[in-house]
């Protein structure tokens, strides 16, 4: 562990199983990471392992790990300069965790195949009505997540996302700002997913040059959608970001108490689907 | 008292979950027919109004072609606030008409989804008849395939004994052929409607939803 007092930035996340996973004894899907670099970089990942995907929970793992490991790579030398150059270093990171998902399937594919899963009705694969494929001949299919990425350099904030979830900043006066807004498919119960054919497609690039200083950073899961957005107005409900990403100035405030939130009734009674909330705030204004 | 307890949520309407039933109600309907398509109706109703989520998620609304030609008898109304009409049987078969009527209606409905920014899932369309459409139903058929290749709705053939199956064949999408009512089991099917709209409703991004077994009917 590096000591805090040198970082730029305090970093808090959680990811809870939602009420519906621990009816039907599933694992928590979500999953979180972050890494602050010496160099002050901080990068922040949060994924939501499809409900279909039978091995959701290592992908999302995967996803996470991956792309921070990538990512941190090359940023521990130098940052990017421009907003292109940051596109491709983000497109390079979603590539090379992409790759990363395929050796899991990969080394899944020696093993004996999974059993037949009967009459399913499959709401994301019938889009335009392809054959179905079987599972068993598509094993990345079966670590399906969704991946949203941001990095916080002292001149730049970039962020890409594929599926749902979304980012948000504040800015010094609390203000919260949408990086990225959630993405559908036509309808609900369809997103997009790192291991889809065409996920490059589906990418969702935010990158700013810092003009104003960034306070705070959230990135959350599609658990959390209809408590933390006004989904009418596509635009992130700044009551449910500005007191939490104050409690997360109060160093007596850790990750229990972000779990105990998530895993309270309150919430809970708003959605039983897993939930990640990952925030990050300046170290300057820890009290 | 934690320092969350300040935290305020957005106040969105639930997402919806749209079913449109087509059903005949032509002369050839009358009788025991009506009655079991009536009986499975209030099924519907009663199976769904059960289920929390389901009654205000799940939205339903009835045209049907036969008795007054083409009627939207029940635009669309959460489960919740659904009433299971009485259909008398009488008349032709507008089949086509009817489902342009649907259509539309399915249509318009999802416009105001999207004006009010309510999520809603794919469109659940039930064709329910027992016999030969008697008016143009070849254009019909076409917006049928459109919708379904462009994936805004699922749409479900049912032919109750005597419909002709072939037609039924060619305004079905290929992916998803007409399925013959076995019997009178219109309360099996409403039943298993009920149960799939429910898993439906409770389904997340992604999920893969598994149908309960057909045991009403066989394709």
């Amino acid at each position: 562990m590096q000591d805090e007092t040198n970082q730029h930035w305090r970093v808090i996340g959680a990811s809870v199983r939602g009420t519906s996973h621990v009816a039907t004894d599933r694992a928590c899907e979500d999953a979180h990471a972050y890494l602050e670099l010496e160099n002050g970089i901080l990068l922040l990942a949060v994924a939501d392992g499809a409900g279909s995907a039978s091995r959701a929970r290592e992908g999302s793992q995967e996803a996470v790990k991956a792309i921070i490991a990538t990512l941190g790579h090359s940023l521990h030398s130098a940052a990017p300069q421009s907003e292109a150059a940051w596109k491709t270093l983000l497109e390079t990171g979603l590539r090379e965790t992409r790759v990363a998902l395929e050796e899991l399937a990969k080394a899944e594919e020696t093993t004996p195949e999974s059993s037949a899963e009967g009459d399913s009705f499959d709401i994301a694969a019938e889009k335009g009505y392809h054959p179905r494929k079987k599972p068993t001949k598509n094993l990345l299919r079966e670590f399906a997540t969704t991946l949203l990425v941001a990095v916080i350099t002292p001149e730049w904030l970039a962020v890409a996302q594929i599926g749902d979830g979304f980012v948000v900043s504040q800015q010094s006066d609390l203000t919260i700002h949408n990086l990225t807004i959630p993405e559908y498919g036509t309808y609900l119960n369809e997103t997009f997913f790192l291991t889809q054919e065409d996920y490059l497609a589906h990418v969702q690039y935010a990158v700013v040059a810092k003009t104003e200083e960034v306070r705070g950073i959230a990135l959350l899961t599609d658990g959390l959608e209809l408590l933390a957005m006004d989904l009418a107005n596509k635009v992130a409900h700044s009551p449910f970001f500005v007191p939490i990403l104050e409690a997360a100035t109060q160093t007596s405030f850790t990750q229990t108490d972000l779990e105990t939130f998530l895993n309270s009734e309150r919430v809970c009674s708003r959605t039983d689907d897993d939930k990640t909330l990952l925030l990050a705030v300046q170290h300057k204004y820890v009290k | 008292m934690s320092q969350l307890d300040i935290v305020e949520f957005a106040s969105n309407p639930d997402p919806r979950c749209p079913c449109l039933l087509l059903l005949d109600t032509s002369g050839s309907m009358g009788g025991e027919r009506i009655r079991e398509l009536n009986e499975g109706l209030i099924v519907l109703q009663n199976e769904l109004q059960q289920d929390p989520l389901a009654s205000r998620r799940v939205e339903v609304a009835i045209v049907t072609f036969g008795n007054g030609g083409v009627q939207i008898v029940q635009d669309f109304v959460t489960a919740g606030q659904f009433s299971a009409p009485s259909l008398a049987a009488d008349g032709y078969t507008p089949m086509g008409g009817a489902i342009n009527t649907g259509l539309d209606l399915l249509r318009s409905r999802k416009d105001s989804y999207k004006s009010a920014g309510v999520q809603y899932y794919r469109p659940w369309v039930f064709l329910i008849t027992d016999g030969d459409p008697t008016d143009s139903w070849q254009p019909a058929a076409q917006r049928v395939r459109q919708e379904v290749e462009g994936n805004g709705m699922a749409f479900f053939a049912v032919g109750v004994a005597g419909a002709n199956m072939q037609t039924l064949g060619q305004i079905a999408h290929p992916s998803r052929p007409p399925i013959a009512l076995q019997g009178l089991k219109f309360r099996e099917l409403f039943i298993w409607l009920s149960q799939s709209q429910k898993r439906v409703s409770g389904s997340k991004p992604g999920d893969q939803v598994s149908l309960p077994p057909v045991g009403w009917g066989s394709v």
